[in-house]
């Protein structure tokens, strides 16, 4: 290494650049030719990138596999079937590669590339530290960009195509508690595809139906008994189901005034009979809230995936079981999504 | 005071006046002083003798789109489960009770929910709509356009009409029910329907009827918001069908697919593609089959790797894993790749399948920028920059003393007070009073003491240059001066004037 104020000439830099080329490893590899710089750069200066911003962004998005063409996360459609959820971890060295690809197209000659070595070395630590900005926007932690585990989660479902604004969340536990963790990235990525990823390896996700403005139903033939300030009755921590009464069944015709007079027969927080219950009664327990799907790292995953048994036969079709003794015929719902299917197959 | 985070319901909202209805306005001006041992005194007690009318007027027999908030099903949609009532939010919070209804106390709007095999055929012809006048229904309809006539509806007026069978208005139009299916919601701040609305208050009409999903073939379902505007006449009318005005309307089909909870908590049951870790095929595994986890099928190894190798349209496979892992994959590499080669795998041992995964990534990620809008360009405005350390700007300290400045280049107070006054007690003024009072100052006293030195220099500069003082020529009388001596004086000017 020559002295700062050594004056430089064609040989001194030239024995420069030969000495700052040997700090770095050339690996031709199955990968390219990979640059390994060396571990900490010996500089007289503290330096930093400018990089412009649209650039930036797209470097964080390729970081988060923005860009990627699905055919290329899921390499074969039966990795991701028709209506399926699977779980993932990514591999940084890959997300890295996307990053040097795209930092590639303004290397021209060996120079370039040793020059790139270090520039690359900035451009990583900067997405790093971006990422690490994103996860601390949203939760707290010590979450390390490249070095701690990124996971995911693919949707593939009619869920995405009905409920594209659906909610994930993630946590991890933490002692006894529960700790947020941070989502880097929920995109819808095609019609009925869902990519989330987290900052860490979460102990538990939340799939939630979005909050759309309000929705108006029954539950099967009951509703579950609410307060008048929406929170649900319940009795001995079991929640209250009332009947709902019909007009006419046949015609699927509600009998609203009953129903009312229900609630207010139930009505925990007035003496029975005596509270006047109304059209906001009827609309509190008629609302249906957003349905939470939970899964937890503790589940079984074999209960992943099972065929139907002999308990969901009712009349000779599969039906599932729902709360409150709501049902799905599970043939009309595969009938749905056969031409997907065959889709896939072709 | 109420909770903007929080969504409040409420029964009705009945306006002071409704539709239709005209009211006086008169203004009395009143001023009283309350008196200090008690008491008040009227200053002023004006009553204006014109009052003002006014009638108010809403809507009747449709809606503008700007009346609606939005509406359930979604209009066209297929997916909405039978489970859930159809409902209309509208705008105005008190449009519901803005009339009178087919009886006291119940609105005058209702949604009326029928299937497409439920729409009656009028004229020979079965439509879900008839778009017609008032005056034209009374033929066919002569107790319904009596009630038409009652709310003020002249005949010549643009209506559309649904005929709802009897049979089905009958349960359907209850007033017992249609007074508990109109509420008021004002919703929460951060409540998607509030950044519709802007007052946050809506009014909500639900449906008392629930879509028809039970059948094997699913029907078109016609939302129809209609107006019974004084129609006590529609439950006891004996007719087959009663035509009712349709101020909004839309269609949906119901779905058998489920809600929420019916479609996800589905996804795990097979032949769907259930919930599982990535790699794992959702079937139970056959003999020799390789495993993942939970005792499925699968489809990569633990490495991500796929089983088998991908043959990628080449006579040898290869080797192809994708960012996606079943577990938790191996430290990050330090390296950077800087150019595809290709050539690498010309050394690749023979008997292992060339690995194209992260090559696959390099490339992607080229390509991508590549086809970028300005991504180029700015990979190559990437700019290395110094961190220059801050350091303190030299200051010049002026070391001259306070003797040795001149007063005039400073401020200094007392300077100001005399600014031509010496430490020593001496003055810059040769003369004060010539300064004071003709207003001149040979202030250092050069110009008096240069006047002699100045005539001495251009003496001596004169003599160095051999150059004669000549005499003034001075003032000429041309009265005595004689005629020879102007010869002698301007001698140049007698011989120019004899040659020319």
């Amino acid at each position: 290494m020559i002295a700062m104020y050594q004056p430089i000439h064609d040989s001194t830099a030239v024995q420069q650049f030969r000495a700052w080329i040997e700090e770095f490893d050339f690996d031709a590899t199955a990968d390219g030719l990979v640059v390994t710089p060396p571990e900490e750069f010996d500089s007289s200066f503290d330096y930093y990138l400018d990089v412009p911003e649209r650039l930036r962004e797209w470097l964080v998005g390729l970081r988060l596999l923005r860009g990627v063409p699905l055919t290329h996360l899921v390499p074969d459609p039966a990795l991701l079937p028709p209506e399926s959820i699977r779980f993932f971890h990514v591999d940084p060295t890959w997300t890295d590669r996307l990053v040097d690809g795209a930092l590639s197209v303004a290397t021209i000659g060996t120079s370039d590339i040793t020059l790139t070595a270090s520039i690359l070395t900035l451009v990583r630590s900067g997405l790093d530290h971006d990422l690490e900005q994103i996860a601390r926007a949203q939760a707290r932690g010590t979450w390390k960009a490249g070095t701690d585990p990124m996971t995911g989660m693919l949707i593939r479902s009619e869920l995405v195509r009905r409920w594209p604004e659906l909610v994930v969340r993630a946590k991890e536990k933490q002692g006894e508690h529960l700790r947020k963790v941070a989502i880097l990235r929920k995109e819808v990525i095609s019609n009925d595809v869902l990519i989330a990823l987290f900052a860490g390896s979460p102990t538990r996700v939340e799939v939630r139906e979005p909050d759309v403005a309000m929705r108006f139903g029954v539950e099967g033939e009951t509703v579950n008994l609410r307060n008048f300030d929406g929170a649900f009755v319940t009795d001995d921590n079991n929640l209250i189901d009332i009947q709902i009464p019909f007009v006419d069944k046949a015609k699927r015709v509600l009998d609203i005034a009953g129903l009312c007079k229900t609630i207010a027969k139930h009505a925990a927080w007035k003496a029975p009979d005596k509270y006047d219950a109304g059209a906001r009664d009827v609309a509190i327990n008629l609302e249906q809230l957003p349905f939470v799907q939970v899964f937890t790292a503790e589940a079984k995953e074999e209960e992943g995936s099972r065929g139907v048994t002999a308990e969901m036969m009712v009349a000779g079709r599969p039906v599932l079981k729902l709360r409150h003794g709501r049902t799905m015929q599970l043939d009309r719902v595969a009938n749905r999504f056969a031409p997907l299917v065959q889709e896939d197959e072709d | 005071m109420s909770n903007p985070h929080a969504t409040q319901v409420f029964n009705s909202c009945d306006p002071l006046v409704d539709s239709g209805d005209t009211v006086q306005i008169r203004i009395q001006q009143t001023l009283i002083r309350a008196e200090p041992g008690g008491g008040e005194t009227k200053l002023l007690d004006v009553t204006e003798p014109d009052a003002v009318h006014i009638r108010i007027e809403g809507p009747q027999t449709s809606l503008l789109a700007t009346d609606i908030v939005g509406v359930y099903p979604a209009p066209g949609s297929d997916d909405s489960p039978g489970d859930f009532l159809p409902h209309i939010a509208l705008t105005r919070r008190t449009l519901p009770w803005e009339r009178k209804g087919p009886e006291a106390g119940c609105p005058w709007l209702a949604l009326v929910l029928l299937k497409d095999s439920e729409l009656v055929q009028v004229s020979g012809v079965t439509k879900p709509i008839h778009s017609t006048t008032v005056g034209a229904v009374q033929a066919s309809h002569p107790t319904a356009y009596a009630q038409f006539k009652k709310t003020g509806l002249p005949d010549d007026t643009g209506i559309d009409i649904v005929y709802v069978a009897m049979s089905i208005a009958a349960s359907l139009l209850k007033p017992e029910n249609l007074k508990l299916l109109c509420h008021v919601r004002r919703a929460a701040q951060d409540n998607p329907l509030a950044k519709i609305d802007d007052d946050r208050d809506l009014a909500v009409v639900v449906s008392g009827r629930l879509p028809d999903t039970v059948g094997e073939k699913l029907e078109l379902h016609h939302a129809y918001l209609v107006s019974l505007e004084n129609r006590s006449d529609v439950v006891a009318a004996t007719d087959r069908a009663t035509p009712l005005i349709v101020l909004h309307y839309w269609t949906f089909t119901p779905s058998t697919g489920g809600d929420f909870e019916g479609v996800i908590q589905a996804i795990r049951v097979r032949d769907n593609g259930g919930v599982l870790r990535f790699g794992n095929l959702p079937r139970a595994r056959r003999s020799g089959e390789p495993e993942l986890t939970g005792g499925f099928p699968a489809m990569l190894d633990d490495g991500g790797y796929l089983l088998p190798p991908a043959l990628l349209h080449q006579q040898t496979p290869a080797e192809y894993r994708g960012p996606l892992r079943p577990f938790e994959p191996g430290p990050r590499s330090a390296g950077f790749a800087v150019r595809p080669a290709p050539e690498e795998f010309d050394g690749a041992p023979s008997d292992a399948p060339p690995d194209y995964s992260y090559a696959t990534a390099f490339e992607i990620g080229r390509l991508a920028t590549l086809a970028g809008a300005g991504l180029v360009e700015d990979v190559q405005r990437i700019r290395v920059l110094l961190n220059a350390p801050e350091f303190d700007v030299p200051v010049l300290m002026d070391q001259m003393p306070d003797a040795l400045r001149r007063p005039d280049w400073v401020v200094n107070p007392q300077w100001w007070a005399d600014p031509y006054a010496l430490p020593a007690g001496e003055t810059l003024l040769k003369n004060t009073a010539q300064l004071l009072q003709l207003g001149q100052a040979d202030f250092t006293g050069i110009a008096a003491q240069s006047a002699p030195w100045k005539a001495s220099v251009v003496k001596q500069i004169e003599q160095i240059a051999g150059i004669e003082q000549q005499q003034s020529t001075g003032p000429i009388d041309v009265g005595i001066i004689p005629g020879q001596t102007l010869h002698e004086m301007f001698a140049d000017v007698v011989a120019m004037t004899k040659a020319g």
